[in-house]
C-alpha cells in the first residue's frame, strides 16, 4: 500500500510534467501490475495463517460476548436492585453525550449554513465574473472587428500612398524635364538677347556711319560750291574769309605746303614783317588740321598734323626733375606738343603735361617687363609705340593703362619701334639682328629682314626703311622687296638714327662722337657735326632733328644738350650743367618751343627759350 | 513703327536726291519705363502706341521737318533704359549726337532722382555744353499719380541749364505739345553753326581730341604775332 501511495505521489508529481504523462501513466500501470501479483504469491503463503487468524479471532470475539452476557444480566439485576444511582450517573452522562452531540450537531449545522452561505456569494462572485467575462468577449469581439477595419484601411491607405508615390515620381521626372526646358529657353532667350544686341549694336554702328557718310558728303557738297564761288574771288583774303566753317584739307594743304616749300625758313623773319600774310597762313594751317582730325584717323595714309614754322633755340632750364625710379632711356613729345612721354629702365612710360613751363604726370603706362628703350607717338597723338628689354614691342592706346598689343617675336631686346607711313604698320630694330614689320589689326609679324649686325635704330620713310647698326653701317631697306638697297659706312657705332620731319634728311648718331646729316635724294651728300666737349655717352644716345628741320640736338656724357644749326654747320648753343650724368635722349616739341632731356641718373630737364 | 520709318526715309529719299538735307541725331534717354519709345513714336507717328515692350538696344526713328523751308531729318535715337539692353552700345548713343532729350516719369520720383546718373553718363561721353539738352516730364496725363512737382523738376533743370517740358505721350490733346517739343530741339539745333563732326571717326580716345581743340584755340604755334 505505501508503495501504491508512493506512485500515486510520483503520479501526482509526474502529472506537473505533461510531457512525460502518457509514459508515466503507462509506469504506473505496470508498477499496479507488478505489486498486485507480488501481493498475491505472497499472501498465498500467509492465507492459512490468516484465516486461522481470523477463526482465533471469531472464537474469542464469542467468549467475550457470551461472558458480557452473563456479567451483563448479573450487573442487570444489580442496577435494578441496587444502584439506581449508577444508572442516573449514566443518563447524565448519556445526557451530557446527548447534549454534547448536540451541540456539536448545532455548530455543525450552522457550519452548514455558513458554509452555504459562502457558497453562494462564490456563486454570484462567479457569475459576476462570468458576466464581465461575457462582456470583455463581446467586447475584444467589437475590437477584433474594429482591428480588422483598421487593418483593411491600413492597406487601403498604403494602395492610395503607392499611387501617389507613382504619381509623384512621374510629376517629379516632369518637373525635372520641365525645368531643363525652361533652363534651356532660358539660356536661348539670353543668347537671342545677346543677338539682338548685337544687332542693334551693329544698326547703331551703322546709322552712325551713314550719318557722318551723310554729313560728310555734304560738306564736300559745300566745299565743293565755296570753292567754285571761291575761284571767282580773287582777293585771298577775302576768300579765307568768306570760308567760315568748311574744311579744305586737300587743296588749301597743298597750297600751304608749296607756299612752305617756296618759301623755305623765311617764315621767321616774315612774322616780323608781314603778320598778315601769316596770319592766313596759319589759319590754313589750322584748318588744314582740323581736317585731319577729322579723317586721318579713318584713312590709313600717313598725313603730318603739324608743321613748324621756326623751332626755338632753348637757352634755359623750366623745369628740372627726377621723373623716374632708375634711369630714362627715351623721351618723346607727341604731336600735340603738350603732352611728353618718358620711358626708363624702372619698365615703365610716364605722361607728362606741359604746361606753365612745368611738367605735371598724367599718368602712366604699364605692361613692359622690363626697362623701355624707345618710345613712338603715333601722328594723331593717341597711340604710344615703346620698345622693350623684354625682347618685345607694346602698343598702348591713351586712354587705356593696359597695352593694346605686345609684338613678340625678337629674341633679344628690341632697341627701337616706329610707326609705319601706314598707320597699320610697325617696324621694330632689335639686338638679334633682324628688323620685324608688324601689322597691328592683326598684331602679328608680317615681315622679318635679316639685317646682318646688332640693330641699334631704325626709322621709315615711305618705301624704305632704315637701320643703324653696330657694325658702323646704316643700311637701307626697301620695305617691299626687303633687300639692301644701299649702304652708308661710318666711323662708329651708329647709337641712333632720326629722319627730318621733310623726310629729305638723315640724322646718324655714332660712338665716333659725331653726328652726321645725310641727304636722302644723293646720299653721296654727307655733312658732319662735332664739337667740342660733345661725347656720345652709350650705345644708345638719341640725336634728333629739331620738328622744323634746322637744328640737331643730341646730349652728350658730360650732361650738357648740345644744338647745332644744320644750315650752317655750326654749333648753335651748348646747355650744360643741368644734368649731373649722361643724357640718353632728347626731344624736341613740334611746337618749337620746348626740348626735353633725359638723362641716366633719372633726371628729366625741361628746357625753352623764355 | 517699322511703316512710320520707311515712311519717313522714302520721304526723304524722294524730296531730297542730290543735295541731302541735313540730319539732327537727337538721342532720347532716361529710366526705363519713362515712356521714351511712346514719345519717339508719338512724334514720328502721330499716335500713342498699343503696346510697347522694353527698347533692346536702340530703336531708330526718323521723320522730315520742315524749319524755315528747309527739310531737316530728325533721327531720334530711342534708347534702351534697362541696363542689360545698353550697356554694350552705349558708346555708340554719343557719338556725333547733336541733342539730347533726358526723360523722366511725372508719376515716379526715381526715375527723376537718376536723372544725375544720366547726365553724369553724358559727361562721361565727353559732350560738349554746346549740344543741347532738354528735360522732358513724362505722363503728366496721370494727374493724381503725381510724385514729381513741377517747381522741383523746374529747378533741376534751371540748375543744369536745361530747358522743362512736361508733357504726356498718351494724351490725345497733347500732340502739338510732343511735337512742339522736339521742333523747339530741332530749331535750336539749325539756329546753331552748320554742324561739322564733333568727333574725327574711329577716335574712340576723346581726352587727346579735346586735348587738340583747346590747343587750336589757343593756336600751338607760338608764334608771337
Amino acid at each position: 500500500m505505501a508503495a501504491l501511495q508512493c506512485l500515486d505521489s510520483c503520479g501526482v508529481a509526474g502529472r506537473h510534467n505533461t510531457a512525460t504523462k502518457t509514459t508515466a501513466e503507462k509506469w504506473k500501470r505496470h508498477i499496479v501490475r507488478q505489486l498486485k501479483h507480488r501481493d498475491r504469491s505472497q499472501k498465498i503463503m500467509f492465507q492459512d495463517v490468516i484465516l486461522s487468524y481470523i477463526k482465533l479471532l471469531e472464537r474469542s470475539h464469542q467468549r467475550t460476548l457470551i461472558t458480557q452476557g452473563i456479567f451483563g444480566s448479573v450487573a442487570r439485576h444489580a442496577v435494578t436492585k441496587s444502584s439506581k444511582d449508577s444508572l442516573t450517573a449514566l443518563i447524565s452522562q448519556d445526557e451530557a453525550t446527548v447534549r454534547d452531540l448536540r451541540k456539536t450537531s448545532g455548530e455543525l449545522a450552522y457550519q452548514v449554513v455558513e458554509l452555504q452561505q459562502a457558497i453562494r456569494i462564490k456563486d454570484s462572485v462567479l457569475e459576476e465574473q462570468h458576466a464581465r467575462m461575457c462582456e470583455v468577449q463581446r467586447h475584444l469581439g467589437a475590437v477584433e472587428a474594429e482591428f480588422v477595419g483598421l487593418q483593411a484601411r491600413v492597406e487601403e491607405v498604403r494602395e492610395g500612398n503607392r499611387v501617389l508615390k507613382r504619381e509623384y515620381d512621374a510629376l517629379l521626372l516632369r518637373h525635372h524635364s520641365m525645368d531643363e526646358t525652361y533652363r534651356q529657353e532660358k539660356v536661348r532667350g539670353s543668347e537671342l538677347l545677346e543677338d539682338m544686341i548685337q544687332r542693334k549694336r551693329l544698326a547703331a554702328v551703322n546709322m552712325n556711319s551713314k550719318n557722318e557718310k551723310r554729313v560728310r558728303a555734304r560738306e564736300a557738297n559745300l566745299q565743293r560750291e565755296l570753292e567754285t564761288a571761291a575761284k571767282k574771288k580773287v582777293n585771298i583774303d577775302i576768300g579765307f574769309g568768306s570760308m567760315p566753317s568748311t574744311d579744305t584739307p586737300s587743296t588749301k594743304g597743298e597750297v600751304a605746303e608749296k607756299l612752305e616749300k617756296q618759301h623755305g625758313r623765311l617764315f621767321r623773319s616774315a612774322s616780323a614783317t608781314s603778320p598778315r600774310i601769316l596770319d592766313s597762313i596759319k589759319e590754313l594751317f589750322e584748318k588744314r588740321r582740323r581736317g585731319n582730325s577729322l579723317c586721318s584717323l579713318e584713312e590709313d595714309l600717313y598725313a603730318p598734323v603739324g608743321i613748324c614754322l621756326a623751332a626755338r633755340v632753348p637757352s634755359k632750364a623750366l623745369h628740372i626733375l627726377d621723373a623716374h625710379e632708375l634711369g630714362i632711356n627715351a623721351v618723346r613729345f607727341s604731336s600735340s606738343s603738350n603732352l611728353l612721354a618718358t620711358g626708363g629702365t624702372d619698365r615703365v612710360i610716364k605722361l607728362w603735361d606741359v604746361s606753365a613751363g612745368k611738367l605735371n604726370n598724367r599718368g602712366s603706362l604699364d605692361g613692359s617687363n622690363e626697362g623701355i628703350t624707345s618710345i613712338e607717338f603715333d601722328p594723331t597723338g593717341t597711340r604710344i609705340l615703346a620698345a622693350s628689354y623684354d625682347k618685345s614691342a607694346l602698343f598702348w592706346r591713351l586712354d587705356d593703362c593696359a597695352p593694346k598689343f605686345t609684338l613678340t617675336g625678337h629674341s633679344r631686346k628690341v632697341t627701337a619701334a616706329k610707326f609705319k607711313c601706314s598707320l597699320r604698320q610697325v617696324v621694330t630694330g632689335s639686338a638679334d639682328r633682324t628688323v620685324k614689320v608688324w601689322d597691328l589689326h592683326r598684331a602679328a609679324c608680317i615681315q622679318t629682314i635679316e639685317v646682318l649686325s646688332y640693330c641699334s635704330d631704325v626709322v621709315c620713310s615711305e618705301y624704305f626703311i632704315i637701320s643703324g647698326h653696330y657694325d658702323r653701317k646704316i643700311r637701307f631697306w626697301d620695305s617691299r622687296a626687303a633687300s639692301c638697297t644701299q649702304e652708308v659706312p661710318l666711323q662708329g657705332k651708329v647709337t641712333s638714327l632720326d629722319i627730318c620731319p621733310d623726310h629729305r634728311q638723315l640724322l646718324s648718331c655714332s660712338r665716333d662722337e659725331c653726328l652726321q646729316v645725310v641727304d636722302l635724294r644723293m646720299s653721296n651728300s654727307r655733312r658732319s657735326f662735332r664739337a667740342d666737349g660733345f661725347k656720345c655717352g652709350c650705345d644708345s644716345t638719341k640725336a634728333i632733328f629739331s620738328p622744323d628741320g634746322n637744328y640737331l640736338a643730341a646730349g652728350s656724357a658730360d650732361g650738357a644738350v648740345y644744338i647745332w644749326n644744320v644750315n650752317s654747320g655750326d654749333l648753335e648753343t651748348c646747355l650744360p650743367g643741368k644734368h649731373s650724368s649722361s643724357i640718353n635722349a632728347v626731344s624736341w616739341s613740334v611746337s618749337g618751343e620746348y626740348v626735353v632731356s633725359v638723362d641716366k641718373s633719372r633726371r628729366a630737364v625741361l628746357w625753352s627759350d623764355i | 513703327m517699322e511703316s512710320s520709318l520707311e515712311l519717313t526715309t522714302s520721304l526723304s529719299g524722294t524730296s531730297l536726291p542730290p543735295l541731302r538735307s541735313r540730319i539732327f541725331k537727337i538721342i532720347v534717354i532716361g529710366d526705363s519705363g519713362v515712356g521714351k519709345t511712346c514719345l519717339t513714336y508719338r512724334f514720328c507717328a502721330g499716335k500713342f502706341p498699343d503696346k510697347t515692350e522694353a527698347t533692346i538696344g536702340v530703336d531708330f526713328r526718323e521723320k522730315v521737318i520742315d524749319i524755315d523751308g528747309e527739310k531737316i531729318k530728325v533721327q531720334l535715337w530711342d534708347t534702351a533704359g534697362q541696363e542689360r539692353f545698353r550697356k554694350s552700345m552705349v558708346q555708340h548713343y554719343y557719338r556725333n549726337v547733336h541733342a539730347v532729350v533726358f526723360v523722366y516719369d511725372v508719376t515716379n520720383g526715381a526715375s527723376f532722382r537718376s536723372l544725375p546718373a544720366w547726365i553724369e553718363e553724358c559727361r562721361q561721353h565727353s559732350l560738349g555744353q554746346e549740344v543741347p539738352r532738354i528735360l522732358v516730364g513724362n505722363k503728366c496725363d496721370l494727374r493724381d499719380a503725381v510724385q514729381v512737382g513741377t517747381d522741383v523738376a523746374q529747378k533741376f533743370a534751371d540748375s543744369h541749364s536745361m530747358p522743362l517740358f512736361e508733357t504726356s505721350a498718351k494724351n490725345p490733346n497733347d500732340n502739338d505739345h510732343v511735337e512742339a517739343i522736339f521742333m523747339t530741339v530741332a530749331h535750336k539745333l539749325k539756329s546753331q553753326k552748320p554742324l561739322v563732326l564733333s568727333q574725327p571717326p574711329g577716335a574712340d580716345s576723346t581726352v587727346p581730341v579735346r586735348k587738340r581743340e583747346e590747343e587750336e584755340e589757343r593756336g600751338p604755334w607760338g608764334c608771337s604775332c
